[in-house]
């Protein structure tokens, strides 16, 4: 589901900064939204990694491998763009399926912010 | 009178409640026994499978197999109703099940004697097996016909608040339910618990049941926070043999593979599916050849399997290919088609006009948890019977909605839904005439301008009955118009679609909003024909299968190609209307009718490309 990685993508960016460890990022996919929010995206890591392949393909992030530690950089213009359009999807369709996709990422960044904050 | 309906509507919700209550859920310790004093009362046994011969039973499987929540299964058609039109595809999910089970103790006993996995204990056959056997659980009648309600009876379970994950499969979202809610279960996987030796006192029987629903679900990742990464390193070869994980992975020198796992499930259903049906009759000389060398090699597990990172399991080489070629020879021929199409998009409709009720009596009656027992009363029924309760919802829904449902278009959708009950008996006669139906191109004038678009129809004159089908290429080219229509950019498109497609996989009758769909097409067509009532039949798998498809979609004009090339038998939808129609009136319904297509994707589009249309 490389729209849902793509929101998760920008606005994860949006707390941490645009370019950030691909570790910390899956830690938030599978974690702080899979676990604690109680909802998958993606099979398995690999599942994520294929998304991520095809994000930069479309040009919305570029990914830079140094020794074993990969590094997400987004790309503003076309990311926030597509970021915004799964937002608005589920609101246009009347999906609480889909908004509730939506709200539960959103819960996850709220603690992450939150947490982000505390340790400033 | 008001209350007197609601009065039918509330009978009925716990009717469903109380078939659930009392069948699969009430506590069997007094009718069963499986040990009494220390001793077992239930032995061993074994049980003759038509592909394997005798396949021996331990205590506990034979126990697990009494239970009515699972012997549920025994009554459950492998492949739903496709017996009807080949009449051998009529064995059961308990069948499979048992097959899965024997396959992944043989491979278990392989992995254990070639090293592949160190450290290999008893406690990981019974973890496996019982896994193998409950693997298919969840499955409803009707099995993968529904599945195309998934995203709506998940979204039922979450309102219990502590179901975890979103499962995109229907039967794993309900065999997790089963798992940790159901007390029959519970109980049961309880007693198979006291089997374990080692790990008996590493973990309670709560993280037991965890670790056979964490298996089935097949998630790499814990989707329960008592996993610990030991527990998952066993979790994910145990996985690993009975299905796979998505993910692409190097798994050779040279060899990579989108999916990794033994995948008993598969090894199994794709020769205990192509015997029944007798498919091999249907295969070239050649093929045919290939395919029983294949289920020589299949059934003696003459194939190379792969330990990576000592922690997941995989088959490699030449056999992989072969089942790969021939699992889409053979999906195309059981498992697609116009028919399986129609017939999944018929029966989709009719199961969640019924849980649309229940929901909608649910949501002022009962709990979330009575509400979800009430869905499951119903879902879990044997084939016949959610024919039966499906008729005596709906038949009551056709004459009392207006009391359950405000929205004017949800309750048109619900009360119309009861009169396709008629036509599930005659499905064969459909079928049969849905092999050839007459190919159409028609100018169609749609609000983005007017189009030729290319599709199929056919009457039904036994049944009175016409069918207008939803070809993937009318879709591309409708797509290919509006988009047109206004320049966007590749990115833009492309979310659009994936959005879409991921969407209606999720949640198909909303995002599409079906309901409005329907009720503008039956306005329209009523002020050009008489009397013909129409119903809006969405087809799962077109979304599912595309959805799929997306990963190796980078453009929009792979999007429109892949639509016109890869789904020429998986429309994505029908049109039924209930009464034959005359060329004249054929040539009057087709421009409402994707007037009304192209309106809701210009509603799905809204605002944000700016779509403005031409007056």
């Amino acid at each position: 589901m490389w729209n849902y990685t793509a929101y998760m993508l920008w606005k994860y960016s949006e707390i941490v900064g645009e370019s950030f460890n691909l570790r910390d990022f899956v830690n938030f996919v599978f974690v702080e939204v899979g676990r604690k929010q109680r909802i998958f995206f993606h099979d398995g890591e690999r599942d994520l990694y294929g998304d991520l392949e095809y994000l930069k393909d479309l040009g919305a992030i570029t990914l830079k491998s140094e020794g074993n530690t990969v590094t997400i950089r987004v790309k503003k213009d076309v990311l926030s763009r597509i970021a915004k359009e799964v937002e608005e999807f589920p609101k246009r369709v009347k999906s609480d399926v889909l908004k509730d996709y939506i709200n539960r990422i959103n819960r996850a960044l709220s603690d992450l912010a939150y947490s982000q904050r505390v340790l400033k | 009178m008001i209350s007197n309906v609601k009065n039918i509507f509330r009978d009925l919700f716990y009717e469903l409640v109380g078939h659930y209550e009392y069948n699969f859920a009430r506590r069997i310790d007094e009718e069963l026994k499986y040990k009494e004093g220390g001793q077992k009362i239930i032995q061993s046994g074994s049980v003759i499978d038509p592909l394997y011969g005798e396949i021996n039973l331990p205590d506990y499987i034979r126990y697990l197999t009494f239970i009515p929540i699972v012997s549920r299964l025994s009554e459950i058609r492998q492949l739903a109703h496709t017996y009807l039109f080949l009449p051998g595809a009529s064995h059961t999910r308990l069948e499979h099940s048992l097959g899965v089970m024997y396959r992944s103790k043989k491979i278990l006993d392989r992995v254990k004697n070639d090293n592949l996995i160190p450290n290999i204990t008893d406690d990981d056959y019974i973890i496996v097996q019982i896994a193998s056997l409950l693997h298919d659980l969840g499955h409803p009648a009707w099995g993968h016909s529904l599945d195309g309600i998934t995203g709506y009876v998940v979204h039922l379970l979450k309102e219990l608040g502590d179901f975890p994950s979103f499962p995109r499969k229907l039967d794993i979202a309900i065999s997790i339910y089963l798992i940790l809610y159901n007390d029959q279960l519970k109980k049961a996987i309880d007693g198979c618990f006291q089997e374990l030796k080692d790990l008996r006192n590493k973990i309670d029987t709560e993280r037991f049941r965890k670790v056979i629903a964490q298996i089935i679900a097949e998630e790499e990742n814990p989707i329960f926070d008592e996993l610990d990464d030991s527990i998952m390193k066993k979790v994910h070869y145990l996985t690993t043999i009975i299905g796979s994980y998505r993910g692409k992975r190097k798994i050779g020198d040279n060899e990579y593979r989108d999916k990794v796992g033994i995948d008993t499930d598969r090894l199994d259903w794709i020769i205990r599916d192509s015997h029944h049906a007798a498919i091999d009759k249907k295969l070239d000389p050649d093929t045919r050849k290939d395919f029983e060398k294949f289920r020589k090699k299949n059934i003696e597990d003459d194939f190379e399997i792969r330990p990576i990172k000592g922690e997941f399991l995989t088959i490699s080489g030449e056999f992989i290919n072969v089942m790969d070629g021939l699992r889409e020879t053979i999906y195309s021929l059981v498992y697609e088609g116009l028919e399986r199409s129609f017939i999944d998009s018929l029966l989709t409709r009719l199961a969640y006009a019924v849980i649309l009720v229940l929901d909608n009596i649910g949501e002022t009656i009962a709990s979330p948890t009575t509400k979800a027992r009430s869905v499951m009363g119903y879902l879990l029924m044997q084939d016949f019977l959610l024919k039966e309760y499906t008729n005596k919802v709906l038949s009551i829904a056709e004459d009392y909605a207006h009391i359950l449902i405000e929205d004017e278009h949800t309750r048109n959708f619900v009360k119309k839904s009861g009169n396709l009950l008629r036509i599930v008996g005659y499905i064969p006669y459909i079928a049969d005439l849905l092999k050839d139906p007459s190919p159409v191109t028609a100018t169609v004038s749609t609000v983005f301008g007017g189009i030729d678009l290319r599709f199929e129809r056919i009457n039904l004159p036994a049944l009175n009955k016409a069918i207008l089908i939803l070809s993937a290429s009318a879709v591309a080219d409708i797509f290919e118009l509006i988009m047109n229509f206004r320049q966007m950019k590749n990115e833009d498109l492309l979310i659009f679609f994936k959005n879409m497609m991921t969407g209606a996989r999720v949640d198909m009758f909303q995002v599409f909003n079906i309901y409005t769909l329907e009720y503008e097409m039956q306005s329209d067509i009523e002020s050009r024909i008489n009397e013909a009532d129409l119903y809006v039949l969405l087809n799962y798998y077109f979304f599912r299968k595309i959805d799929d498809e997306f990963k190796n979609i980078k453009r929009a004009d792979e999007f429109y190609k892949s639509l016109r090339r890869n789904l020429t038998k998986t429309p994505m939808g029908f049109i039924l209307f209930d009464r034959i129609l005359a060329e004249s009136e054929w040539k009057k319904v087709y421009d409402p009718i994707f007037a009304s297509v192209c309106n809701q994707i210009r509603r799905m589009l809204g605002e944000t490309f700016n779509v403005t249309i031409q007056s």
